[in-house]
């Protein structure tokens, strides 16, 4: 508690360390690569990311950039796509990534676990209506298995469509002829992902420490 | 009841079995005295005795020769009995849930050893040293190399060095020191033992043994992490073992008075120099069985091999070095497997797979089984009150000490943090084993009195913590509800999710500008794919690394296999015509298109986008075909049924030409008929998907038992108009060739076709005539017609009752013909044949 108080002169720190759950130090540090990323601007705009080195080499690039504009992980119900992001909003996605707390009940763990699942799914189902076409899907897959150059386009169709059929056949299981699959709504992909570790897996050492200045 | 016979009749088997042993061993023990051999006293005689001795006087026609071999006799005998207590073990599964296979192993050997006892009043069967380290150990322990979930261990990698080098240390050090300070106390009485013995002794008592690990947390499942920390926690503290074990054995020789400061940090320079030392002959000789895979491809039958001789080279290698040997197989395990894995043939790989587990499994059994056998021997037999109980005590205890304490440290800078639970499980995990009992074994006994008094302290900690905790294992886990494995059975959803999911984590690592685990694994992937991959990997395999595209190669294998295995449930081929055929078709369409079919489909095909979720079901077609019963032509079809399989499957497939030769053992693997089947099967699991979304398939009532498990396939969203109706006219094909087959009953590949409108499960590698390739698109489908009517001819009679419905027939050809023109699907080149015509009267020339 004693370092809390010890960082005057940083009060917008405080309604941010208590929404997203970052230490005073975190924020420090995330601040300062916000700045960096930003050239000293007060937003980020898709630009910036896409100067990122290391990120070059991702093949799901474009995906996780457009997570970092889309409402809906900044807001409960928020919706659509914005052009640039402040400080505020990139520190709210960055707290997707959040390790969880050590001491957390049950209920804590499924409410981490929905929220970090909602991020994955918002960033496969690009149009929001709440499901995930297959069209979406293999979208998704077929950029993801792009930069691996092994895998032509035509196989990565193949395996959307099966990883499809296969959910169609989990989270249905029976179907009668004239019934009709949507799409992979948020409840089969909780279900689906139910032995998917995330809670734990889904998260990022955010040090205190600034290591900015070995990222290029 | 049976299983309590079966078990009398074999402790028959072993008492005459141990009896000719033991008959064997008193013949053989006149002429050794020495024991360190082999795992059956060795005769040093053999060469000695054989017909040389005796001068000859008349030809005999059978001899006697025992002595020739006796050694390889006893050692191949050796390993039969204690396979065939594993046998026995295993056969009671509601023994092996209580109580672990391996604490049974050892109750068996301790029978065993009774017996050689009774019969030769000594034992002259026991655990050596050389045996164990040489011949017994590098296999198990290549084996957990060669199958280490590399990703699990390397991400817990700081955890288990932190458990293996200081837990090691710590326990060494504290035993030692505890037993010292009980001794100076007058706890055990009069001993000649001093301090540094004290700590050669808690040294080799300290190590976690691997075989015992595996053994006991194999049964167990516990969750990945904790079974990782464990386990490779046994395997890499053999470094430090070795290292300690040397020195204060080193430090026992010197005597106190010699010890000073640089022998000291001799001692801590030689743990890095053997551990990194033994790691590195390791990883040698895993990029050389690496690379050396790379070039196997004419020798495929001994390729397997090159696996275990290397994988022994490099145990052997370290040893001579005095190096690690544990330390250096286990990276040459885990190093050379993903290349190894795609290098190598399939088959190859899994030779590998099997093999060593025959030999990990098997020796791990025999180690357990010797280790009881070592017990009933009255020499090793010296009583200590005071320090075997304090021993068994203190090791007990400074393993939870040692692990809370270090977990503690951990835990500070963990991610996922152990939890309370986890850490009693990994304390009560650190089971001694045979490792110990060997060190012990190796210990000289002119340097230290009490050797006898260590064994045997060593084999009652073994004994209890292999038994009593493996005992309880199970139940504290289940009692603290600790975490299990999980299914280990990904879908591909979730293989895909979790490639994305790392994806995401590193970028946002590189946005977040953290350096992180992630990030260190992404630099590192992206050198080994762009340096190690391309020098140590055959090109043609790099593409098959990727491990999505392992699951889906895996979902494909999974469907052949099912499919062959319906198919032979039912009685191989026969399968195809005796079951009574009911095929109904029903079309479901739109209720605004249902007027006309043609001009429906046209409209469709036309861009009418299908998503009226009211559908009325509308009975277009209905062919019922009723029962044939073909018993007559029976022999007739199979030859046809050959014919027709040799006339259309892959020419190429297990063909055998020699099956005596050593070498030969080509199955046709090409390339492209594995990536072509793949596409294929997706193609028909697309089919099934997409047109049981639409609803219009034609809904095939087919009275199999497989047909009622495809149906149950799920039913999908489609994509695009363009597919959508792509889709519906597929199922006109089907339907049509279903109707076609439907009373060309004798057709003899009419169930791979009849079975497609549910098709989720099907193999196209055996429906390849049904959809040509290009090259293939050449009147493909008139020869199999000209084929299917010349199979027909003999079955004649069986032909009686016709099309039932021609009309629908020809207008469903028509259909097909009027939607193809205007489908703009490259896909449907290559996917949809001309289709084979309904041959409702065949001619009835028979060129057979």
């Amino acid at each position: 508690m004693g370092a809390l108080q010890s960082l005057p002169g940083r009060p917008e720190y405080s309604d941010l360390a208590e929404k997203t759950g970052f230490s005073f130090e975190q924020i420090g540090v995330l601040h300062k690569r916000f700045k960096q990323l930003s050239h000293n601007e007060e937003t980020l705009r898709r630009d910036h990311f896409n100067e990122i080195h290391d990120l070059a080499f991702n093949p799901i690039r474009t995906q996780i950039i457009e997570a970092f504009f889309d409402r809906r992980n900044f807001h409960q119900d928020g919706e659509g796509k914005v052009q640039e992001i402040g400080f505020e909003e990139f520190v709210v996605v960055m707290s997707h990534f959040r390790p969880p707390s050590v001491h957390m009940t049950e209920e804590q763990r499924e409410k981490t676990r929905r929220e970090k699942l909602r991020f994955l799914f918002n960033m496969h189902d690009t149009d929001n209506d709440g499901t995930i076409t297959l069209e979406e899907y293999r979208h998704v897959v077929e950029e993801l298995l792009s930069r691996s150059g092994t895998l032509e386009k035509e196989t990565a169709k193949c395996i959307a469509d099966a990883a499809m059929l296969e959910v169609a056949s989990i989270s249905v299981g029976h179907m009668e002829p004239d019934e009709f699959y949507e799409g992979i709504t948020f409840e089969h992909f909780l279900k689906l992902l139910d032995g998917f570790e995330i809670e734990s897996r889904m998260t990022i050492r955010f040090l205190n420490m600034d290591t900015t200045t070995l990222c290029k | 009841m049976a299983t309590s016979w079966l078990f009398k009749f074999f402790l028959c088997v072993f008492l005459m079995a141990c009896g000719g042993l033991s008959l064997a061993s008193e013949e053989a023990e006149t002429q050794n005295t020495q024991r360190d051999t082999g795992t059956g006293s060795s005769s040093n005689a053999t060469g000695d005795f054989g017909h040389g001795a005796r001068p000859i006087t008349t030809l005999r026609i059978v001899t006697w020769k025992w002595h020739h071999i006796t050694a390889p006799y006893l050692v191949a005998l050796w390993i039969l009995v204690a396979w065939l207590c594993k046998l026995i073990i295993e056969s009671n599964h509601h023994v092996t849930n209580i109580i672990p296979e391996s604490a049974l192993l050892i109750c068996f050997g301790f029978m065993l050893g009774g017996m050689i006892w009774g019969a030769d009043k000594v034992q002259t069967f026991m655990l050596t040293p050389t045996v164990f380290f040489y011949f017994l150990l590098p296999q198990v322990i290549l084996d957990a190399g060669y199958h280490m979930p590399n990703k699990l261990f390397f991400t817990n990698l700081g955890a288990i060095l932190v458990y293996a080098v200081i837990g090691t240390c710590w326990n060494a050090a504290s035993l030692g020191l505890s037993l010292w300070g009980c001794h100076m106390g007058g706890l055990m009485g009069d001993l000649d033992i001093g301090l540094l013995q004290y700590l050669l002794f808690g040294s080799l008592m300290a190590a976690v043994d691997p075989v015992a690990v595996i053994a006991v947390f194999e049964q167990v499942q516990v969750n990945g992490v904790l079974f990782i920390i464990v386990f490779g926690e046994s395997l890499l503290n053999d470094g430090v073992t070795v290292v300690l074990f040397n020195v204060f054995d080193g430090f026992v020789s010197l005597g106190g008075s010699q010890i000073d400061a640089a022998q000291i940090v001799k001692g801590v320079v030689s743990f890095f120099v053997v551990a990194f030392g033994g790691s590195l002959v390791g990883i040698a000789f895993g990029l050389l069985i690496s690379l050396l895979t790379r070039f196997t491809k004419n020798i495929q039958i001994i390729e397997p091999g090159f696996i275990f001789v290397m994988g022994y080279l490099s145990y052997l290698t370290a040893e001579m070095l005095s190096l690690s040997a544990i330390l250096s197989t286990v990276f040459c395990g885990v190093l050379c497997q993903k290349y190894v894995r795609a290098n190598m043939h399939e088959n190859s790989v899994q030779t590998v797979k099997y093999a060593m587990k025959v030999f990990a499994n098997g020796s791990e059994t025999i180690i357990f089984v010797f280790l009881g056998i070592s017990a009933i021997d009255k020499i090793i037999w010296v009583w200590n009150t005071g320090f075997i109980l304090l021993t068994v005590f203190f090791v007990f205890v400074y393993r939870f000490i040692g692990v809370f304490f270090l977990t503690w440290i951990l835990n500070r800078y963990r991610l996922v943090p152990l939890e309370f639970i986890d850490q009693v499980i990994m304390s009560y995990g650190g089971l001694r084993g045979a490792v110990a009992y060997g060190l012990a074994g190796m210990l000289d006994e002119n340097k230290i009195k009490e050797k006898n008094l260590m064994v045997c302290t060593a084999l009652i900690v073994v004994y209890c913590t292999v038994i009593w905790q493996g005992i309880t294992m199970k139940p504290l886990v289940t009692w603290l509800k600790v975490k299990r494995a999980e299914v280990n059975e990904l879908t591909l959803l979730e293989k895909m999710t979790n490639k994305m999911f790392n994806h995401t984590l590193v970028a946002i690592e590189d946005i977040s500008g953290q350096i992180g685990h992630n990030y260190l694994r992404s630099k590192w992937k992206y050198f080994e794919e762009k340096w190690m991959s391309r020098i140590l990997m055959k090109p043609s395999a790099m593409k098959k690394q990727d491990e999505v595209f392992n699951v889906f190669h895996q979902l494909n294998l999974k469907d052949a296999m099912e499919y062959v295995a319906e198919a032979e449930r039912r009685g191989s081929l026969e399968f195809i015509r005796k079951e009574s055929v009911v095929i109904n078709f029903r079309k479901r369409f739109e209720s605004e298109y249902s007027e006309d079919m043609p001009d429906m489909r046209a409209n469709m095909s036309n861009g009418h986008r299908a998503t009226s979720t009211t559908r009325d079901p509308i009975p277009s077609v209905s062919v019922e075909m009723h029962k044939h019963t073909m018993k007559a032509m029976t022999e007739a079809e199979a030859v046809n049924a050959h014919h027709l399989l040799d006339q259309h499957l892959y020419k190429s497939r297990n063909q055998h030409r020699h099956g005596f030769s050593r070498s030969d053992f080509i199955i046709n693997k090409d390339e492209k008929e594995v990536q072509e089947i793949f596409k294929r099967t997706m193609k028909n699991r697309m089919e099934s998907f997409q047109s049981a979304k639409m609803g219009v398939s034609p809904k095939t009532v087919i009275k199999h038992a497989k047909m009622e498990h495809q149906q149950k396939m799920p039913k999908g969203k489609s994509i695009s108009q363009t597919k959508l109706c792509y889709s519906c006219d597929e199922d006109f094909e089907f339907s049509e060739g279903d109707s076609a087959s439907g009373y060309d009953l004798p057709y003899p590949s009419f169930p791979m076709r009849d079975s497609r409108p549910g098709g989720g499960i099907e193999n196209s590698a055996f429906v390849s005539d049904l959809y040509p390739t290009d090259s293939l698109q050449t009147p493909d489908w008139l020869a199999e017609g000209e084929l299917d009517s010349s199979m027909m001819a003999p079955s004649l009679p069986g032909q009686a009752s016709p099309p039932s419905s021609p009309i629908e027939m020809r207008r469903l050809g028509l259909l097909r013909i009027s939607t193809r023109s205007t489908d703009t699907k490259q896909m449907n080149n290559d996917q949809l044949p001309p289709p084979p015509r309904p041959s409702p009267s065949p001619p009835p020339s028979s060129h057979m």
